[in-house]
């Protein structure tokens, strides 16, 4: 297998930025092309790299705009598919197993999603848990990782209005996506269970690395607290705004 | 501990240096100050690491006590800036005693004021960087409260020279709100061609109004909305990136913005003019004009080579340095 193809639109984007994109779809065949790329061009502009952000189907590459400008950055990746094409293909990525309690007590979305789907939460549960997922993109917040593709049985938009606090832990989908949410954020992912493994930690950063695959493991409550989990509830404190 | 004790913060103060990069890619938002102009020349008029930490102070409202002596710069937004009641020059160096009560009243205009201190604030670094996103809840790493403690280094006595609260920064090098007159430049962006031709003409027509559900995350702005051409892939958000969201009002996204969005953009505002969108406030009137990223890099080049080339003489006055 070859990672050279396809080769990316490259555009400046910023004084201090260029933007390569690959695909504007949402492709899992494009995540070893994008971890290649990406590791050949930390390699490639070394010190001049300020930043790296893969996403999905683009690469976006901040430089010090002091030791290069747009036209030298520009011509260094221009060289990228030629030195790709000298290295052997990469391996998948590392498979990450994370444990999930699936539970209407910590998942408030869940019995709302498997009645319109016309599951049981048991089944909402095993099709989700059932895929091994490819991570996109880590945004949002820190250690924050984008997963698809979730099988359209259980796929499901954003809540119209989002929650002010998401516990951290919460399991979400959105749409073909689902991730953990890191710390106690917004968001608007219909939520469907708790994971304990801590996502971000200012020692150890991010678990997640984009190119990742993650499989959910389905464990029962008892597993879940053992596991560091926290039980508490999750409560709909809100009122409409 | 030397150091400077606030009693107030104002509505919102937090400590800024360059931000913190190198970590998008893992979600974490590089934050920074937001007038790069005005940080920068806070840090000059102290000759301190041009990275050092300042304090961005939003909308004046700030007090504090000195614990310590302190040698101290401020910048930025213009006005009200007293140490025991005595006006200090502004954009200029001053000292205060132990004891000595600094405070900051509104500004006449602009929104951000910088406090810098000799050798830089020190607060706690993480990742290479003190500068706070408050949402990201990092240990230490939050706004500032009544009663913290601004760490600083002690003074050392040369540097207390009386010439050196002589120095001030002449006024052509100041950074100024953005007005209606003095376009923000937007270079052209990846998604320019999803828009309808009338829609980017109306971009760079158009007066738009700082909303007041702006901040240091980006700015939204009212006005004349454009078509939105629907989301794209989730991608990197820049400092300055145009997005138009459903409602097809512009969000200008500035230093603590989210890492990856997807809104399409049709441009982006470059470093200095994001500084000068940062110093308007809501009601305030701007307007965008097309720039080609090539102008916009030579204009952020001469502005590093100047920061760089420029240092201050035995009588406190700025000079070009030789060599």
């Amino acid at each position: 297998m070859t990672v050279t193809a396809p080769l990316p639109r490259i555009i400046p984007v910023a004084e201090d930025a260029v933007l390569l994109e690959f695909s504007q779809q949402i492709d899992p065949q494009l995540a070893p092309v994008i971890s290649a790329w990406a590791a050949a061009i930390r390699q490639q502009l070394g010190q001049r790299l300020t930043d790296l952000v893969p996403s999905y189907g683009s690469i976006t590459v901040y430089y010090d705009l002091t030791s290069a400008d747009f036209r030298l950055i520009i011509s260094l990746l221009k060289t990228i598919p030629e030195k790709l094409s000298r290295q052997p293909a990469q391996r998948p990525g590392r498979l990450v197993e994370l444990p999930v309690w699936y539970h209407p007590s910590v998942g408030p979305d869940l019995e709302s999603l498997a009645h319109a789907r016309g599951l049981s939460p048991d089944q909402v549960a095993d099709i989700h848990s059932a895929t091994t997922y490819q991570v996109y993109a880590l945004g949002f917040s820190p250690g924050f990782g984008f997963m698809g593709l979730v099988d359209p049985a259980v796929a499901t938009p954003r809540l119209e209005r989002p929650r002010t606090l998401v516990p951290a832990g919460s399991v979400g989908i959105a749409n073909r996506q689902t991730a953990v949410y890191p710390s106690l954020s917004p968001g608007g992912w219909q939520l469907i269970g708790r994971c304990p493994t801590p996502l971000f930690d200012e020692d150890n950063l991010a678990l997640l690395t984009v190119g990742d695959r993650v499989r959910f493991i389905a464990v029962n409550r008892h597993r879940f607290v053992e596991l560091g989990g926290d039980e508490t509830p999750f409560e709909d404190t809100e009122s409409p705004r | 501990m030397t150091g400077l004790r606030i009693e107030n913060p104002g509505p919102r103060s937090t400590v800024q240096d360059g931000g913190r990069t190198g970590f998008q890619h893992q979600g974490l938002s590089p934050g920074g100050a937001a007038d790069l102009r005005a940080w920068r020349w806070a840090n000059h008029l102290l000759g301190n690491p041009p990275d050092a930490a300042c304090v961005e102070i939003t909308l004046g409202g700030f007090a504090a006590e000195a614990e310590g002596d302190l040698l101290l710069a401020v910048t930025g937004a213009s006005g009200a800036v007293h140490v025991n009641g005595k006006p200090v020059p502004e954009w200029g160096v001053f000292s205060m005693l132990p004891g000595d009560r600094l405070q900051l009243g509104a500004p006449g205009h602009g929104l951000l004021t910088y406090l810098a201190v000799a050798g830089g604030w020190r607060t706690r670094s993480f990742l290479g960087s003190r500068s706070t996103v408050a949402r990201e809840g990092l240990r230490e790493l939050r706004a500032l409260r009544c009663g913290d403690l601004l760490p600083a280094q002690p003074i050392r006595h040369e540097a207390a020279s009386d010439t050196i609260r002589r120095r001030q920064v002449p006024e052509q090098w100041r950074s100024q709100p953005a007005q209606p007159d003095k376009p923000l430049k937007l270079i052209p962006g990846p998604d320019r061609s999803q828009f309808k031709p009338t829609d980017l003409a109306r971009l760079v027509l158009s007066d738009y109004r700082v909303s007041g559900l702006s901040d240091r995350m980006g700015y939204r702005l009212e006005g004349p909305a454009l078509c939105s051409p629907g989301g794209v892939t989730s991608r990197a958000v820049n400092c300055g990136t145009v997005q138009i969201p459903g409602d097809g009002k512009p969000m200008v996204m500035l230093n603590d913005r989210q890492t990856i969005g997807g809104y399409t953009v049709p441009g982006t505002v470059p470093r200095l003019d994001c500084s000068r969108l940062a110093q308007c406030r809501p009601g305030d009137v701007i307007r965008f004009t097309w720039a080609d990223v090539a102008e916009c890099q030579a204009e952020r080049m001469v502005f590093e080579e100047q920061m760089n080339s420029m240092s201050w003489d035995q009588e406190g006055r700025l000079v070009r340095r030789r060599g």
